[in-house]
């Protein structure tokens, strides 16, 4: 009687599993653990924490209402938030750094195209009547206290209605009233709260979609699995308890024929994608685990309706539902990711969303925005300074155009564009304009064609790593054996007994090592690896991670430290080493806050650390006119204190009466007031002395390579490496091409191979390589084409993350062999023909069960013995 | 013993509504998004009233 009231209770809990069964993994983004505590010198880190942003106050501190503010951005948000009473932005999640938050210079005017109607429509605007709503990705989106603010978007302009902010997918869907705000104001309104949405058609944004679709359906086979599971397990409970046998016979064909019918339901709908994906691997000649699975799932189901039908007994229905069950488990663990993160790489990101269209080269003519989605071949396009090329283009009229070409090629040097020269979607026109006529629309274009290359290689990357096939192989063929044995022993004596000896190896023999413990150990290893700053895209990440036996750097600059202090001087007009004048320092301040260019953003550095307990008040009030970059060559700075050159001494020009030496491994930028020049920075690249150990302690074991995009002499500064470790080959001057190859070489050679690269021009070659490790500087918001996150300062920690993945994969070989012991018993008994439906509802989920117990403790111990040296990032203090 | 199978009946059709109702939860994607609904929830309190009124004299 008691097991009847247990049904409900027991359905509920299991219904309700998923949601509590992962534990949720604590939000921080990429760009939080950048500044956190971890990887910075102590002294060198003192600085009061940001109100705002939570990043350390390096440089200028300013102090408003007894709090400190970074920089001036930060303090016109927190203006912002106050001045509308939404401080409790400030409370809800104060242990995270937003260091992504920090926002140099609010830009909306690019935002204006979103009040062309077609525009706004290709981004997904629904109007309704008075009422409109959009959808729009925010990747800024990191934390609760990020959600509190977006959600409560109404408060900054009454024409917002509301808003929804969805922390999974990094969007915010906003309802507003068309007459009062326009689209490119509420974009507006995200940009200077430091959330500037991405330009994306919905179908880039739907990509995630499908990810999420799948997730759906292995919750619903998981709950349904559940169900089933247990509802089986109270019905088989009375038989196996041998309660009253007169009770057990007049109930036991109702409970029989509900288990049939649960049964049915769980391997129909739950077990389906083994089917189908073993189907899939058999039709390309390839053995995946899910063979072996699916045979058991199919013996367990016919034996089990045999027994039934001819009423020699209960079943297995137990069995096989428990085991669909867990096997499901082990599934939704594999796809635990760091949820803080959102991996997806689209092309579409990477090209604009609309372009102008003109109807013929005259000036005269004025340009129509498009979306580049509805772009035609043969028509006009105009590309403006700042634009992305959203199409190959044949140069119609270009003026005074050069184009980067970086992403597509890795030269970042630009180049100047003759009329009728070709120039590919993707390039950024550094500066002029040009009229070009399309050639190929995006979808066909070179970098497409690249992208696409790419995507074909990485297709082997997601299925099963070449140790599990070598595994699966191995165990179908070796159960099969034993199964025909044990019928062969038996046939001669007993039918019966040799199907049923037959079966029951099939049955028993489940490769939940593989299946189960490898998942949960992975899964687990994902969130210690998150704590220590490394961040996987999944457990199969993990998986691979174990396998690894070459890397590949991409670039040099992951080696040298820009921005180390020591390794930038100021020399004066007479060419002698000296504090840095007060007009130059604001100059910098002042530029590097408009532009990004890399010497500025390190002499921007050094001036922070050095002018740190100097007056503020004797930097000069320069006022911003114009600032323009010329690349390859400089930057012009107009204020209203004349007009300031940054950059190489001919750009400069003027008189120069000092000696000026170029070391080899350092570069020069001069600054140069009108025609006189002030004086030089000398920045010097040196290499990264933790960086150079952890070379050397990788070296012991992995094949090393640095393959970059730098000239030979801008790589002349890893020469202590090569010194140290001679295996060590460098390539130079490698377009994103020549690196994929290199890679694709490695690959077929047999190698597994870890790129580490910063994940932005490099996606074929990334997705290439077995695991694309990015390695995130300050202020990326960018969803890499990477497996794994790293910031620059946790890569030092990368041998012991590698070192950790061995020997956790070392580990749960352990607990695949205690599994092949429980296969062993199960075995002897199966083969003997007497395997009760009883003992198997009992060994099998037990043996499941202890072994993925073992490979969690295992992992965990692993994680504490290797891993407790770094530092936590999870737990960044405040203040 | 029907009284036995008309319990085991009813307790399996509620379970089985229990059972619906996950599927349909799982299939609208509330499973995702685990931390939006519990911000949202809060922040529906904590502002100050003034500011309610503030905006809507505007």
């Amino acid at each position: 009687m008691y097991c009847i009231f247990h049904f409900q209770p027991n359905t509920i809990i299991l219904i309700s599993m998923p949601s509590t069964l992962i534990s949720t993994p604590t939000v921080t983004s990429a760009e939080s653990l950048i500044d956190a505590k971890h990887g910075t010198k102590p002294g060198q880190n003192t600085g009061p924490r940001c109100h705002h942003c939570h990043d350390r106050c390096t440089d200028e501190v300013i102090t408003v209402g007894g709090y400190h503010f970074c920089c001036n951005g930060c303090l016109a948000v927190y203006n912002l938030i106050s001045a509308h009473d939404l401080c409790d932005y400030y409370d809800i999640d104060q242990t995270r750094s937003r260091a992504s938050l920090r926002i140099g210079q609010v830009e909306t005017a690019h935002y204006a195209v979103l009040d062309e109607s077609e525009v706004a429509k290709g981004l997904g605007l629904i109007s309704r009547g008075e009422e409109a709503s959009i959808r729009l990705v925010c990747p800024a989106i990191t934390c609760a206290s990020c959600l509190f603010l977006l959600n409560n978007l109404s408060k900054f302009n009454p024409a917002i209605l509301s808003s929804r902010a969805d922390f999974a997918d990094k969007a915010v869907t906003i309802w507003f009233r068309p007459d009062g705000i326009q689209l490119s104001e509420v974009a507006g309104v995200l940009a200077k709260l430091g959330y500037p949405p991405l330009l994306q058609p919905p179908t880039a944004q739907g990509q995630g979609q499908t990810e999420w679709t799948a997730s759906r359906a292995l919750l619903k086979r998981l709950g349904l699995a559940g169900f089933c599971a247990s509802n089986i397990m109270m019905l088989s409970f009375p038989a196996y308890l041998g309660l009253d046998q007169q009770l057990i016979q007049q109930l036991q064909p109702v409970f029989t024929l509900l288990s049939v019918l649960l049964a049915l339901l769980v391997v129909g709908y739950s077990a389906w994608p083994y089917y189908s994906k073993t189907w899939l691997n058999m039709r390309h000649g390839q053995l995946s685990v899910d063979f072996p699975i699916a045979l058991a799932i199919t013996t367990l189901l016919f034996r089990s309706l045999a027994e039934v039908g001819f009423q020699t007994g209960t079943g297995y229905f137990d069995s096989l539902s428990g085991l669909i069950f867990l096997l499901l488990i082990g599934q939704w663990m594999q796809t635990r990711y760091y949820e803080g993160l959102s991996f997806g790489h689209q092309l579409d990101q990477f090209l604009p969303f609309t372009c102008q269209v003109v109807s013929g080269q005259d000036d005269d003519s004025t340009p129509t925005t498009r979306l580049v989605s509805t772009l035609k071949g043969g028509e006009l396009v105009l590309v403006r300074t700042g634009e992305t090329l959203p199409a190959d283009l044949k140069v119609v009229s270009a003026k005074g155009a050069m184009i980067d070409n970086a992403y597509i090629t890795g030269e970042s040097e630009a180049v100047l564009v003759q009329e009728g020269e070709e120039v590919w979607a993707g390039a950024k026109l550094i500066s002029g304009s040009l009229v070009g006529l399309v050639e190929k629309l995006p979808q066909q274009s070179y970098l497409a064609q690249l992208w696409k290359r790419a995507n074909q290689s990485a297709d082997g990357k997601s299925v099963s790593t070449p140790l599990a096939n070598a595994f699966v192989r191995w165990f179908v063929i070796t159960t099969l054996g034993i199964a025909l044995l044990a019928a062969s022993y038996w046939l001669s004596s007993d039918t019966g007994l040799a199907i049923n000896a037959f079966t029951a190896v099939l049955m028993v023999a489940c490769p939940c090592a593989l299946t189960l413990a490898m998942p949960f150990a992975s899964g687990q290893a994902v969130s210690l690896l998150a704590a220590k700053g490394l961040y996987l895209k999944s457990g199969q990440v993990f998986e691979r991670l174990a396998q690894l036996n070459q890397i590949v750097f991409d670039k040099t600059g992951t080696l040298t430290d820009v921005g180390q202090t020591d390794g930038i001087s100021w020399y004066n007009q007479a060419g002698q080493k000296s504090d840095v004048p007060a007009l130059v320092r604001s100059l910098i301040s002042l530029a590097s806050t408009a532009n990004s260019h890399p010497a500025l953003l390190a002499a921007c550095k050094y001036l922070r650390c050095c002018s740190q307990g100097q007056d503020p008040a004797a930097l000069k009030q320069l006022r911003l006119l114009h600032i323009q970059q010329l690349l390859g060559q400089g930057i012009v700075v107009s204020t209203d204190h004349g007009l300031f050159r940054i950059g190489g001494m001919e750009f400069c020009g003027g008189a120069w009466h000092g000696q000026l030496e170029t070391p080899a491994d350092g570069s020069v930028v001069v600054v140069a007031q009108e025609e006189t020049i002030l004086g030089y920075f000398l920045i010097r690249q040196p290499l990264r002395s933790d960086m150079l150990m952890m070379m050397k302690q990788l070296a012991s074991t992995f094949a090393l390579s640095v393959s970059t995009g730098d000239s030979a002499a801008g790589a002349s500064v890893l020469g202590p490496i090569q010194r140290m470790i001679p295996s060590l080959s460098v390539r130079f001057n490698q377009k994103p091409e020549d690196k994929w190859i290199y890679i694709k070489g490695l690959i077929e050679a047999g190698n597994a191979v870890l790129m580490v690269g910063d994940g932005l021009n490099d996606g074929p070659a990334m997705r290439t390589a077995t695991i694309a490790l990015a390695v995130t500087q300050g202020g990326h918001q960018f969803n890499p084409a990477a497996d794994a996150l790293v910031s620059d300062k946790a890569l030092v920690n990368l041998p012991s993350y590698l070192t950790f993945a061995k020997s956790t994969l070392r580990m749960v070989t352990v607990s695949f062999w205690l599994s092949l012991v429980y296969n062993a018993i199960g075995l002897s008994l199966a083969v003997s023909g007497h395997l009760s439906p009883m003992v198997a509802a009992f060994f099998m989920p037990l043996s499941s069960l202890s072994v993925v117990a073992l490979a969690v403790i295992l992992t965990r111990w692993q994680a504490k013995r290797l891993l407790s040296t770094i530092t936590d990032f999870s737990t960044t203090t405040t203040n | 013993m029907e009284a036995m199978i008309i319990l085991i009946l009813i307790s399996l059709t509620v379970a089985v509504g229990f059972l619906i109702a996950f599927l349909r939860i799982a299939g609208s994607g509330q499973f995702e998004d685990m931390i939006s609904p519990a911000v949202r929830m809060l922040g529906d309190d904590t502002p100050p009233p003034p500011a309610q009124t503030e905006t809507n004299q505007q």
